[in-house]
């Protein structure tokens, strides 16, 4: 606390001085410690953070994000989450390097990072009778095998089980990468957006 | 900004003192590592000694030169650039390690870092008729980016592109919604032929070159 007050009288005396002598303060604003941070993960409105346990502030979605208000040189700072974005998994958002002193430059290294929710994609499956079938989301693709009845997007057995989910907010496109060795598969509306919940009413339609 | 500076100088200073101690030795091995390999065919050439070493295997995730150098030579190593000696698909570039003069370190090495080359998916956007609009266009690759390519400008956006997409991997390019007059369609028109391609859907692996997909738009 003491220490605390000291610097809040340091401050107003620093105002003072300033508002008593303007010419003399111009470098002031230069000496002042901007508190700012990288995002990740953060896509829609919902965070909140505190600097020192000081009164929340949202923070917008982006890629970085400045406390609003300069603190002075040799400030403290304890960065926290208090609320997230609604998208987010739950307990996810975490503060990297978000603890420290400001000496006296802009602290640089302090980052947020959220994991925004996916969800599953995939549907059902019809007459694929002429051997397997490879469809892909952009980069990222699955084998159905032959006779499947139905399809998702993350692999069986994958390492990481959200390997093929998508963001909510995210655009989808399946495509057929390879046809099955006999026969045409094509995709039922196989473009879209993302919703707060599993896809799971696509349909791939095969001719033999 | 200012420690980041000091401590390479730190590290200088150490790596300077201790020079003083390797004294004694009369050759040097040229070795280093190589990270990323994919593809067999690397050439690495020491320009001084004119050493070749090609790596095919892939496994194998250092080298080192046939011949040692003697106390007080100059050495670099490089990937060999004529005829390239770049394995396929991909380009090696030195990462680290140093080139100078045998005996001033300790020890010579040269690390190479190697990533598939990347290639670009992108082509113009024309309207081919005298009226309607392109504005409100979506493209997408897959779920690749978090927000659609979308067209909010007809007069400066008459092109797209998705940089960034390495050999092999798979794309597919898709009209998430044409254009928001609600008449105006538009269609992709790979400027080679690919298997499968739709009006509206294009997909594949890419290759060793840019893939360009023409987006042609008209009102009837």
């Amino acid at each position: 606390m003491k220490k605390s007050t000291l610097l809040t009288s340091l401050t107003t005396g620093l105002a003072l001085a300033c508002a008593l002598s303007l010419s003399a303060c111009g470098g002031s604003d230069e000496e002042e410690i901007v508190i700012s941070m990288r995002l990740a993960g953060v896509t829609k409105d919902g965070l909140k953070i505190t600097n020192m346990g000081g009164t929340p502030v949202d923070v917008p979605p982006g890629t970085g994000f400045a406390f609003p208000r300069r603190v002075p040189v040799d400030s403290d700072y304890d960065i926290k989450v208090v609320a997230q974005p609604p998208n987010t998994d739950p307990d996810s958002c975490k503060v990297f390097e978000g603890k420290g002193n400001t000496g006296s430059i802009n602290p640089q290294f302090i980052v947020i990072a959220c994991i925004v929710t996916t969800f599953p994609l995939g549907g059902s499956v019809l007459g694929l009778t002429g051997g397997e079938l490879v469809i892909n989301n952009g980069s990222q693709s699955v084998t159905i095998p032959k006779n499947a009845t139905a399809f998702s997007m993350t692999p069986v057995g994958a390492a990481n089980p959200k390997l093929g989910q998508v963001a909510e907010g995210t655009p989808y496109g399946l495509t057929i990468l390879k046809q099955p060795a006999s026969g045409t598969c094509t995709i039922a509306n196989p473009a879209g957006i993302m919703p707060a919940a599993a896809v799971n009413n696509i349909v791939i339609s095969c001719t033999p | 900004m200012t420690s980041s500076y000091l401590r390479p100088a730190i590290l200088i200073a150490l790596a300077a003192a201790s020079l003083a101690g390797c004294g004694g030795k009369a050759t040097f091995d040229i070795t280093g590592k190589v990270t990323g390999l994919q593809y067999p065919g690397l050439v690495l050439v020491e320009t001084f000694s004119n050493q070749t070493i090609t790596i095919n295997d892939i496994t194998k995730t250092s080298f080192a030169f046939p011949n040692s150098i003697e106390y007080g030579t100059e050495y670099n190593v490089i990937v060999r650039e004529t005829p390239s000696g770049q394995p396929p698909h991909q380009s090696c570039i030195r990462a680290g390690g140093n080139s100078g003069t045998a005996g001033l370190r300790t020890a010579i090495t040269m690390d190479f870092s190697c990533q598939l080359q990347p290639h670009t998916i992108g082509g113009s956007i024309t309207l081919t008729s005298t009226s309607g609009s392109y504005l409100g266009l979506k493209l997408i690759n897959g779920s690749n980016d978090p927000t659609p390519f979308t067209v909010t400008d007809v007069l400066t956006q008459k092109s797209y592109a998705y940089p960034g997409i390495t050999f092999n991997m798979p794309y597919g390019i898709t009209i998430l919604q044409q254009p928001s007059d609600l008449v105006t369609k538009c269609t992709l028109v790979p400027k080679v032929a690919i298997d499968g391609a739709k009006p509206d859907v294009v997909a594949g692996f890419m290759g060793d070159v840019d893939i360009i997909i023409d987006v042609v738009c008209a009102k009837p």
